[in-house]
């Protein structure tokens, strides 16, 4: 049994986890009737997977860290927001630097890849702000 | 699941936050306003470490009358 979190934590991060999956399945389905019905790829096969995996991790990194799941019992939704943001602006700083750009005959770069991974971080840095400062006025 | 105001009244009386009380049973303190305001059931281990923590029974807090329901 893992000790970092309680019961609650675990319950919830439970059930986010399966409507994680549930989620999964439906992008993979998707993802899968677009490319074969209508014969389309719209992303190098890294960036597919990247929005593949992005999308359900947002879902249960959002609603696990608005239900209080998300870290474990020491609350350290400051030290984490800055770690975050550390690895945001590394990935935006690698695609400003280096990127061609997002779009790349018709679909995404292989370089859309670190832009995404960007956005995920400072989104994930964004969550934790919230969370810190709405902690902090309990 | 109803609020319970029983919990939150008893740790009122032992002049306890929800912080407080989480640390004492080990839990976090949304785990604590989860539970008083019936947003989660808690198993029976933590009902009697709560229970323990604010010096009341079982039945104290967490036994429902037909009539409560």
């Amino acid at each position: 049994m893992n000790k970092k979190y309680d019961e609650r934590q675990r319950w919830v991060n439970y059930r986010l986890s399966h409507h994680a999956l549930m989620i999964v399945f439906v992008l993979l389905l998707m993802n899968g009737l677009v490319r074969s019905s209508f014969d389309m790829t719209w992303a190098e096969p890294m960036s597919e997977a990247f929005v593949l995996i992005a999308v359900p991790t947002l879902y249960c990194v959002t609603r696990s860290l608005f239900q209080g799941a998300y870290v474990g019992r020491r609350e350290t939704y400051g030290r984490n927001s800055i770690a975050f943001a550390v690895i945001a602006v590394l990935f935006l700083g690698v695609f400003a630097l280096a990127g061609d750009g997002l779009i790349a005959d018709g679909k995404l770069s292989q370089d859309s890849t670190t832009l995404l991974a960007g956005i995920f971080f400072a989104y994930i840095t964004a969550l934790h702000g919230i969370k810190f400062i709405r902690e902090r006025s309990v | 699941m109803g609020k319970n105001l029983r919990m939150k009244s008893a740790r009122v009386k032992k002049d306890m936050t929800q912080a407080e009380l989480a640390r004492q049973v080990g839990v976090t303190r949304q785990t604590i306003n989860a539970i008083e305001s019936g947003a989660y059931n808690p198993t029976i281990n933590l009902c009697i470490d709560i229970c323990r923590a604010l010096d009341v029974t079982l039945d104290d807090l967490f036994w429902k009358e037909v009539d409560d329901e």
